[in-house]
């Protein structure tokens, strides 16, 4: 599987590429997923322009939905890396409604997503949730090529706190 | 009060059975529909070309006029505060925040919900949203789509940018964003 992900996003290739990169890889619900992450860094305004994935989760019954469902996770996976913030006080959540928690919008969504998987007849295992955890480390990897810091605690991104 | 409140107030306070007990009952009825205090009016509304009545509270938003009283689920409620577009209906042709919108201020209005975007389900947006297979979970696609049905009476050809300042007020928690710019693309080229 990772070898698929290097193939198809040139890991080899990329090598000049002006934007950051970064991999991850994960194995949870019998299922393999890896993603290579490139985002550009413009006045501390992060963008992520392209993201390649790759899974390993048996006989894939219907693709285009197979390909959405990884789609998501990459996505959702960014709004939670870069802004997810959930805080809670006496018990409560702080952010109660869609005005205090920051949800990803469509403007923030990464530009591309190209999703493969590796073919086998294997009965079909997880699709859902293993291509969501790996999107953390490749966003947290790509971060510490921009900026050289490295990012252990999410929300890596915030309104006071952006990149310089 | 909305309905919603006066039903989610009603719903905390039967939990216990007051009914013999006059302190706790005087209590659990200050939360009761006070008929006489509320003051109810009919409204006429014109929604997907037809008109209909409707008795409530002017204060109602026109979110639950739709669900509650004309049983047009289609439009979905998701915040209540106008942050994340599940509930877009157009007005007059424009996209909407139904959650916000009180019933009074729509009187005599034209009220397009989901519902009513196309007599068959084919209208371009609907087309392209089923090829590109857009929806996942489903709850945010009604607002989806009636937010790019107005993008697209308004600018025809849409670039990138079009398309991101116009949909980024509606979440997906699903995340089909990329899908959803393919879709409207695919619907202003039909
Ligand atoms: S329910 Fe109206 S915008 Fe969220
Ligand atoms: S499809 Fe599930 S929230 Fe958009």
């Amino acid at each position: 599987m990772l070898e698929l992900v290097r193939e198809k996003s040139g890991w080899t290739a990329g090598k000049k590429s002006k934007l950051s990169r970064g991999v991850a890889a994960y194995f949870c619900h019998n299922s393999y997923a890896a993603h290579v992450l490139d985002l550009s860094v413009k006045k501390g305004k992060v963008t992520v322009e392209k993201v390649t994935s790759a899974l390993d989760c048996g006989i894939i019954v219907n693709p285009l939905s197979a390909t959405n469902m990884v789609e998501g996770a990459v996505t959702d996976g960014i709004g939670n890396a870069f802004y997810g913030a959930l805080t809670f006080k006496n018990g409560q959540p702080e952010q109660n409604n869609f005005d205090k928690y920051r949800m990803i919008r469509i403007h923030e969504a990464p530009k591309a997503i190209d999703v493969h998987f590796v073919k086998n007849d294997i009965a079909p295992t997880g699709l859902g949730e293993p291509p969501f955890p790996p999107v953390f480390g490749a966003v947290a990897n790509a971060l510490y090529k921009a900026t050289g810091k490295r990012s252990y605690h999410q929300p890596f991104l915030s309104e006071e706190k952006e990149l310089d | 009060m909305w309905t919603g409140e006066k039903h989610l107030k009603t719903v905390n306070f039967c939990l216990i059975d007051v009914s013999n007990q006059p302190k706790e009952r005087a209590n659990f009825e200050r939360f009761l529909p006070q008929k006489q205090n509320d003051v109810m009016a009919k409204f006429n509304l014109k929604i997907n070309g037809k008109t209909r009545q409707v008795d409530v509270d002017p204060d109602t938003p026109m979110l639950w006029v739709l669900r509650d009283h004309l049983d047009l689920q289609g439009t979905k409620y998701g915040c209540g505060i106008a942050a994340c577009g599940a509930c877009t209906v157009h007005l007059n042709g424009m996209a909407m925040r139904s959650c916000v919108l009180p019933v009074s201020a729509a009187e005599n209005q034209e009220i397009t919900t989901i519902e009513g975007l196309s007599e068959n389900g084919d209208h371009p947006v609907q087309k392209a949203w089923l090829e590109h297979d857009v929806a996942q979970c489903g709850y945010c696609q009604a607002g989806q789509i009636m937010s790019a049905a107005a993008l697209l009476k308004n600018i025809p050809n849409p670039s990138d940018e079009d398309i991101e300042a116009y949909m980024s007020g509606n979440i997906c928690r699903c995340g089909t964003y990329t899908r959803i710019k393919a879709a409207v693309k695919t619907a202003a080229n039909s």
